[in-house]
């Protein structure tokens, strides 16, 4: 019986990643129709997210820009490819003596400089957060075209697809986790983390049902739910107030239902805040984590 | 059916029967405050709260709510307190600790401890910069409106302190390596009580208990000075003596309260005003039956925040101000019509 919806399962996934790569293979020849353009060769960036983008896709010497948060290891997964470039604020002034020959931004870069350097007949593409799995490739196809290193991207994508199928995690076994973020706890369904903790097999990943990108839960609440992991990110090298809430006492008393103290699982923010190809690394950490929790169940 | 006031005149209550209430209402807040929330403790399970074994609702009481209790009924005293002695120095009834720039100088403080890292070393060091930005503002506030008792003076002097210091708070964030440091701040300073913990209680009661009792001290003193400066000097009131104990019990009062727990407004505002009639115009009284005042308005509205919203928790310093700034019109209006 197990194996029957095993199957039914692989089937169903099967099905849904032709969907996805017909969406994409459309999608790439109707962006390539629009990139009829030369490759560009001065690129810079006015988001943290397409900063990882253009670090990954690109060498050095066509970048000419990128956020001063790409080179903060906490937040930036590449910030050791972004040292050394020349940072911009997210302001035009910075942008314009670069004389770049593509922008990129963010859909919560500063509207007035957006539209400002598009006026000024700057190429600027603006690119969505990841919130899912979904806009995560597209994001890294749509780089690869306005790049013109769609087979990079084309590689990336599938590298991080081969890293995603190889997690299968034992449906059905629901494991209780809570996860804490400065100035947030918990993860809404319609999420990157949430499309992470879904692929790990995570059941009951939040004790919430905010269906927003983060959810809200008061502390109280997280005790009284009596999580078996606490995922949290790791203390930042600088202070902050965010972080100094997860390390508030009370978590050294929580509890799971059994009475044990909940694993702690350091997720490091910089795995999943941008997607791309890392979050395949946060998904492995936390596919492990469950499979340790679940182990742990059995020899008790 | 109580009486229907009079305006202007003077309704005397008993007051012992006055402050005995005002400690029975402050007790049964505070239980509530432990008790409701998100989650509904039954009155049953208090004593888990210290057991052997760690429940959940011993957790929740222990680590969350009893905290959150002791700071604001400890806060409320302090910001209650600290407005009746400033309106009793300056002769002023719009004399607040948040109006006037000290709560805002005292977050600055705050601000540049946290953020420099001070506090991660040496945990002193919040309090320590709340108190001290209080201390530079009441000092400021002084020179700029002290013997002035004009409503106008002060007001002035007051936005003009606030500002500068928003200012001077702003820059410590930009120059924070923290790159959320201007997004946490802003919902910090807006003032809140959730998720303490007893590591601030042990920070800032203590200072705040030695504030508000030096503020205390200064009753009988703050009664002659009514009768104004002169006189006040001939029945013995050392007037230098008098500024220095309402100035520093301030700052230990507000400045350790806003440096863990933000700004919350117009408590100082709402509860001398409101109490001023029942205990006859008297500053000492005024400055007793404040500290149970502003403890039971404080504990009563950060109970209530943990309701009005379904998101995120309303801030406490929110809910202050929307009950606090009519109040202020008010107040307004009436010095307006009175000339």
């Amino acid at each position: 019986m197990t194996n029957k919806s095993t199957v039914k399962y692989g089937e169903e996934r099967k099905k849904y990643m032709h969907f996805i790569i017909i969406t994409f293979v459309s999608f790439f020849f109707f962006l390539s129709s629009l990139a009829a353009n030369e490759r560009p060769e001065r690129v810079a960036s006015l988001n943290l997210c397409t900063d990882q983008l253009v670090l990954e896709l690109l060498d050095r010497d066509r970048i000419v820009s990128v956020t001063y948060l790409a080179t903060d290891p906490v937040i930036s997964y590449l910030a050791d490819r972004a040292k050394g470039l020349p940072k911009n604020h997210g302001l035009a002034e910075e942008i314009l003596p670069l004389k770049p020959d593509l922008i990129l931004a963010g859909a919560f870069t500063s509207r007035p400089t957006t539209s400002l350097l598009k006026r000024l007949g700057y190429r600027v593409v603006v690119f969505d957060m990841a919130l899912s799995f979904d806009t995560l490739r597209l994001n890294i196809i749509k780089a690869g075209v306005v790049l013109r290193e769609e087979k990079k991207a084309a590689q990336l994508v599938n590298t991080f697809n081969q890293h995603v199928e190889r997690i299968h995690p034992i449906s059905g076994i629901p494991i209780s986790v809570i996860v804490l973020q400065p100035r947030a706890a918990g993860v809404g369904q319609l999420s990157l983390l949430g499309d992470i903790l879904r692929t790990v097999g995570f059941t009951s990943f939040s004790v919430t049902d905010e269906t927003m990108g983060v959810g809200w839960v008061t502390l109280d609440r997280i005790i009284e739910a009596q999580p078996e992991l606490i995922i949290s990110e790791p203390d930042p090298p600088w202070p902050s107030l965010g972080h100094l809430a997860m390390r508030h006492p009370a978590y050294e008393a929580v509890r799971d239902k059994q009475g044990r103290v909940p694993t702690r699982i350091n997720l490091p923010a910089n795995l999943w805040n941008c997607g791309g190809p890392q979050v395949a690394k946060a998904v492995s950490i936390l596919a492990k984590a469950r499979a340790t929790a679940l182990d742990q169940r059995e020899i008790k | 059916m109580k009486p229907p006031l009079n305006a202007g005149q003077t309704r005397k209550i008993s007051f012992p029967l006055l402050l005995g209430s005002l400690c029975i209402l402050v007790v049964i807040l505070f239980l509530f405050s432990v008790l409701i929330g998100k989650v509904m403790i039954p009155v049953g399970v208090i004593h888990e709260a210290f057991a052997e074994v760690d429940t959940a609702y011993g957790v929740i009481i222990r680590e969350l709510r009893l905290p959150r209790a002791i700071l604001a009924l400890a806060i409320g005293a302090a910001l209650g307190v600290a407005g009746a002695a400033l309106q009793g120095l300056l002769r002023n009834p719009l004399a607040e600790p948040g109006l006037i720039g000290v709560s805002g100088t005292a977050a600055l403080g705050a601000v540049i401890a946290f953020y420099s890292g001070l506090s991660v070393t040496f945990s002193f060091a919040l309090p320590a910069g709340g108190m001290i930005g209080a201390l530079i503002s009441v000092v400021l506030l002084y020179i700029l409106a002290g013997r002035d008792p004009s409503v106008l003076t002060l007001i002035l002097a007051g936005v003009a302190i606030s500002a500068l210091a928003g200012a001077l708070t702003t820059l410590a964030l930009n120059l924070s390596p923290n790159p959320y440091a201007a997004f946490e701040i802003f919902f910090w300073l807006m003032g809140s009580l959730a998720d303490r913990s007893l590591n601030h209680v042990a920070l800032a009661v203590p200072f705040i208990t030695v504030g508000v009792v030096l503020l205390m001290t200064t009753g009988p003193s703050l009664d002659a000075l009514t009768l104004g400066e002169d006189v006040a000097q001939s029945l013995g009131v050392r007037l230098s003596g008098l500024q220095a104990r309402v100035i520093i019990g301030t700052a230990l009062a507000v400045g350790a309260s806003v440096s863990v727990a933000g700004v919350i407004g117009f408590v100082g505002l709402v509860v001398p005003h409101l109490l001023r009639r029942a205990v006859g115009q008297s500053p000492s009284r005024l400055l007793i039956v404040s500290a149970p005042g502003g403890a039971a308005l404080t504990l009563a509205a950060d109970t209530a925040v943990r309701f009005l919203t379904n998101g995120p928790e309303l801030h406490l310093g929110v809910l202050t101000a929307l009950i606090g700034a009519p109040f202020f019109l008010g107040l307004v209006l009436k010095i307006r019509r009175e000339g």
